[in-house]
């Protein structure tokens, strides 16, 4: 006779972030990102080339970008063809929280894009004879990766069918919001992560305020996320 | 105790009407589910697998609500009646997920899975990906996703449908063992045989209501009222339809191009008084078909008489 109890949902979380990562292996999206994450290299590579190359700064902001497209096309396109594909319906007829499902695949698709965003910062500083990445500009990277995550998740939940271009193009928006006005500005995530990678003259204290900004807005979206999915019929 | 009691239950998809004020108990054993396409069985399905919340009313599995709470779904095994699977997995990598997501321990999910996919044939291709699986062998791998935490309750949506009559036979069996052995299953279909031959009592849904229910043949008997059209295309219909004027169970018959239409009131005797005549007379049949095996025709005739239950 089978054991009757029920997951936990870290244990939920755990097999559904194995399940992702199997499915990541196999499929051609990693593929694809590796392409991706490799254009900042080539950035750098060339602008030496051309005996102006480029600074730390200004492969932060060309790896900032890239987040901007691998976390949509890794979460929101996860998650959005799941519930599109109506494969939500095996993993929401099984007896785990839903909220398991997005920290499941989170669980998975944030390290690996943050491993694809690091290396890809890593070799580019170096074509560009930069250095080694600094300290708040690693952990703006994976605070950022995380962060954006939660908001491709959060939009792929509101409107799964477009959800990766939707988030794509929201963080698009997002990026130049970080330009305007101080009050406005708190509201861009990647005027967030910037702040937080303290690598712009942004005033005292701008990684700290970058760091609250930052936790309050992935907060936000996480919780977007979790009670949207929780509603969500298949 | 019910397993299920559906109370007054109604859901809406936006304006687009899934069930009707559905009130029904369902006490254990085999269950068909009888109706045609978008008739509302995949929405009663999807509410009882806790995937749908109803719009008005109650629903509840073992005294509680299916989608709220969990440990009511862990006696819950259920397959969806599309094809969509993680097609990267092997068939015993997507069981053992599913058992382990259904509280089987990690350590005892594979040995689940293994044990699931032989109970459903699926032994020899446990280790292939479902990417290139026929039809019957994904019906099959779902089923097995649905049996591999033992639940008590199993609840499959179209588990038959494009399944090839030799898979077709074997599932049957394979599920009406699972009910032998003690499990309440509902099983959903639009082909009457195929629910007959899984068990001999039914719901019949319509239109997102409860048309009839109890045991097949009390049905089968009403619907055998409805007069039968058997449309027969052949080079002689007027030989055919004088051999067959006469009978007292043909209701009218129609002269169509190519063909005649009998309606019968008998179509077992119908059918033998047709084949004696078609051998006697030397007619040529080219088809034979019979418009009220659309189950859509005799269930618009159901409603359109009784107006309601039967």
């Amino acid at each position: 006779m089978t054991d009757r109890s029920v997951p936990t949902g870290i244990s939920a979380t755990a097999t559904i972030a194995a399940l992702t990562w199997r499915r990541l292996l196999r499929g051609r999206a990693l593929w694809v990102s590796v392409v991706i994450a490799l254009l900042p290299v080539l950035f750098a590579v060339i602008h030496r080339r051309l005996g102006m190359p480029p600074k730390e700064r200004d492969l932060f902001v060309f790896e900032t970008l890239i987040l901007v497209l691998l976390a949509p096309m890794f979460v929101a396109s996860s998650i959005g063809e799941e519930i599109e594909d109506r494969t939500t319906t095996y993993l929401w007829s099984r007896p785990v929280p839903r909220w398991a499902v997005v920290s499941g695949k989170l669980c998975t698709l944030v390290p690996v894009t943050f491993a694809l965003l690091l290396g890809s910062f890593v070799i580019a500083l170096r074509a560009a004879d930069a250095g080694t990445p600094s300290v708040l500009g690693v952990v703006a990277l994976a605070a950022g990766t995380l962060a954006i995550s939660l908001v491709a998740a959060a939009i792929a939940t509101l409107a799964p069918k477009h959800g990766m271009a939707l988030a794509i193009a929201f963080l698009l928006v997002d990026l130049p919001l970080g330009a305007l006005p101080a009050t406005l500005q708190e509201l861009s995530v990647t005027h967030q992560i910037r702040a937080l990678s303290n690598l712009w003259d942004l005033g005292r204290g701008s990684a700290t305020s970058g760091a609250i900004g930052l936790t309050v807005l992935a907060v936000v979206w996480g919780v977007i996320a979790a009670l949207r999915i929780r509603r969500l019929e298949a | 105790m019910s397993v299920v009691v559906v109370d007054n239950c109604s859901k809406w998809y936006g304006h687009v009407l899934g069930i009707s004020d559905v009130s029904w108990k369902l006490g254990g054993g085999i269950v068909g589910l009888l109706g045609p396409n978008g008739a509302g069985k995949s929405t009663l399905i999807k509410m009882m697998a806790g995937l749908l919340q109803p719009s008005r009313g109650a629903l509840s599995v073992f005294g509680g609500s299916p989608f709220d709470d969990v440990a009511v779904r862990r006696r819950i095994g259920y397959a969806p009646e599309h094809e969509k699977t993680w097609d990267e997995l092997t068939a015993l990598e997507l069981v053992t997920v599913m058992a382990k997501l259904a509280g089987v321990p990690s350590s005892r999910a594979p040995a689940a899975a293994e044990l699931a996919l032989a109970h459903m044939g699926m032994t020899d291709a446990m280790h292939r990906r479902v990417r290139g699986f026929s039809k019957g062998m994904r019906q099959r791998t779902k089923l097995a996703t649905a049996i591999a935490h033992d639940p008590d309750f199993l609840l499959l949506d179209e588990p038959l449908t494009g399944v090839d009559p030799i898979a077709r036979v074997d599932i049957v069996e394979r599920i009406r063992a699972l009910g032998a052995a003690g499990k309440t299953i509902v099983v959903s279909s639009h082909v009457l045989y195929e629910i007959e031959a899984l068990t001999s009592e039914i719901v019949v849904i319509y239109r997102g209501q409860v048309l009839a229910e109890g045991n097949v043949y009390e049905i089968r008997k009403l619907i055998d009222r409805h007069p039968h059209r058997i449309r027969i295309e052949c080079d002689q219909p007027r030989v055919v339809a004088s051999a067959l004027a006469t009978a007292d169970h043909v209701a009218r018959i129609v002269f169509e191009r190519g063909g005649v239409l009998i309606e019968t009131r008998d179509p077992d005797r119908c059918y033998d008084q047709l084949a004696e005549a078609v051998l006697a007379s030397g007619v040529e049949v080219t088809a034979l078909s019979s418009p009220d095996n659309n189950l859509g025709a005799v269930f618009e005739y159901l409603t359109g008489e009784s107006g309601g239950r039967r």
